[in-house]
């Protein structure tokens, strides 16, 4: 289950990318990605490829760390893009737009790879906390982050049990609903039991949802600007050939 | 409106639990199900409105930033292919079911309201697979909908007699929050 999740993993590294700002880089990358969702034409995506390219050898990550877990995702790409292709009959023009929805598709997951890469989950909850003015999202994003595992791991083990059990049967459709409530109870009591201890931890150590101070502050340094400079280039160049 | 610890673990919880849903793969026949729309279908049954829906968005927002918490991985790529309807009927789902859930309670009523949210989730998925892929309304029916009838109706009692389980701890955890 988790463990074939090496995609969207943060890898500890020091490097120019891993200490930019946060609230820069989930602006950056959100605009990247509306701007890929508004790419309909070749020249566009091979700007943002262009401008890929650029922040990964700025990143000075290794190749494998960014393209580790896709392969999965190339196989679906080339499906999206081959039926793409096949719906336009295999014409020149069905190529073009099977490339192009090839390409959109890699990129975004690229761009997403690179900044979860990048990012660790603690700066992007203080990065939601600073650009949504709201200490409540960074609390349940935070929060939700770690529950994940925990709970995919207790659905693990539940489903393992019942299975050494023999107590997923599916013959028929009494046996069904059984199956199903039998995965399903106990995880749900396990993550309802978890969720009170988390709630009286939290509570017992004063953590509130009301705005708090941090240890370090997040702060504006120059390649932080310089970032956002290159961004609204790009943004600049692409609304130019994307609207005029 | 003071946004408690209790209102930002449940809401965690449910994302979390939405999100292991999707690697939760229930081997029944015609095609394998994933406990991922029942958790949806769930949260809307036993949150209020707002907390189901931050629940969903949350999600939504996790994949969208590159985690790979939705069956076909992460990113906003799974907004693009055919089945991005499916992700977006999410919304309208938690909406109808947490709207009509508070109107009454019992299992016959939350077996409605867990029907007209998984309708919730099936109308936007149906509409986006016909136009993306340029199907017929009878290819898109019986691709996009008929595998999963078995699975979701199971979905659906289950769903409802949780809801009747669950629904009131929710409620009073929150009242004792002083919601």
């Amino acid at each position: 289950m988790l463990k074939d999740m090496t995609l969207g993993r943060y890898c500890e590294k020091e490097g120019p990318l891993h200490s930019l700002n946060p609230v820069v880089k989930l602006c950056v990358l959100l605009l990247i990605l509306v701007s890929l969702f508004l790419s309909n034409t070749l020249t566009l995506l091979s700007l943002s490829l262009l401008l890929f390219t650029l922040i990964f050898i700025f990143s000075r990550l290794k190749l494998s760390y960014v393209f580790r877990g896709l392969g999965a995702y190339f196989f679906m790409i080339i499906i999206f893009s081959f039926i793409r292709f096949a719906l336009y009959h295999f014409t020149a023009s069905g190529a073009e737009e099977a490339l192009i929805i090839a390409l959109r598709l890699l990129l975004i997951v690229l761009y997403s790879s690179l900044f979860t890469c990048t990012t660790s989950s603690d700066e992007v909850s203080r990065a939601m906390e600073f650009l949504f003015r709201s200490r409540y999202l960074a609390l349940v994003f935070s929060v939700a982050l770690r529950f994940i595992p925990v709970l995919s791991e207790e659905a693990k083990k539940i489903h393992q049990a019942q299975l050494s059990r023999c107590g997923l049967s599916y013959a028929k459709s009494k046996r069904r609903i059984k199956a199903f409530l039998s995965v399903l109870v106990p995880l749900f009591s396990a993550s309802y039991r978890r969720s009170l201890e988390l709630s009286m931890a939290m509570d017992s150590r004063c953590f509130s949802p009301e705005k708090s101070t941090h240890l370090y502050s997040l702060e504006f340094k120059t390649k932080d600007w310089w970032t956002l400079i290159i961004l609204a280039i790009y943004l600049a160049a692409f609304v130019f050939l994307r609207f005029v | 409106m003071k946004k408690s610890l209790i209102r930002i673990i449940l809401v965690a919880m449910f994302t979390a639990l939405i999100s292991a849903g999707a690697f939760i793969r229930i081997p029944l026949p015609p095609v394998p199900i994933t406990l991922q729309t029942l958790f949806v279908v769930l949260a809307s049954l036993c949150l209020p409105t707002s907390l189901a829906l931050e629940a969903v968005v949350l999600y939504m927002f996790l994949g969208i930033i590159g985690l790979p918490v939705f069956t076909s991985g992460g990113g906003l790529a799974a907004f693009i292919g055919p089945t991005s309807g499916y992700m977006i009927g999410f919304i309208p789902a938690v909406l109808i079911g947490s709207l009509l859930s508070r109107l009454k309670t019992g299992v016959p009523w939350y077996l409605l309201c867990g029907f007209l949210a998984t309708v919730g989730i099936y109308i936007p998925g149906l509409l986006v697979l016909k136009y993306t892929r340029d199907l017929s309304w009878a290819a898109t029916i019986s691709g996009g909908l008929v595998p999963f009838i078995i699975g979701d109706t199971i979905k659906i009692v289950v769903c409802a007699f949780t809801a009747v389980a669950v629904k009131p701890k929710v409620s009073s955890l929150l009242e004792r929050d002083g919601q």
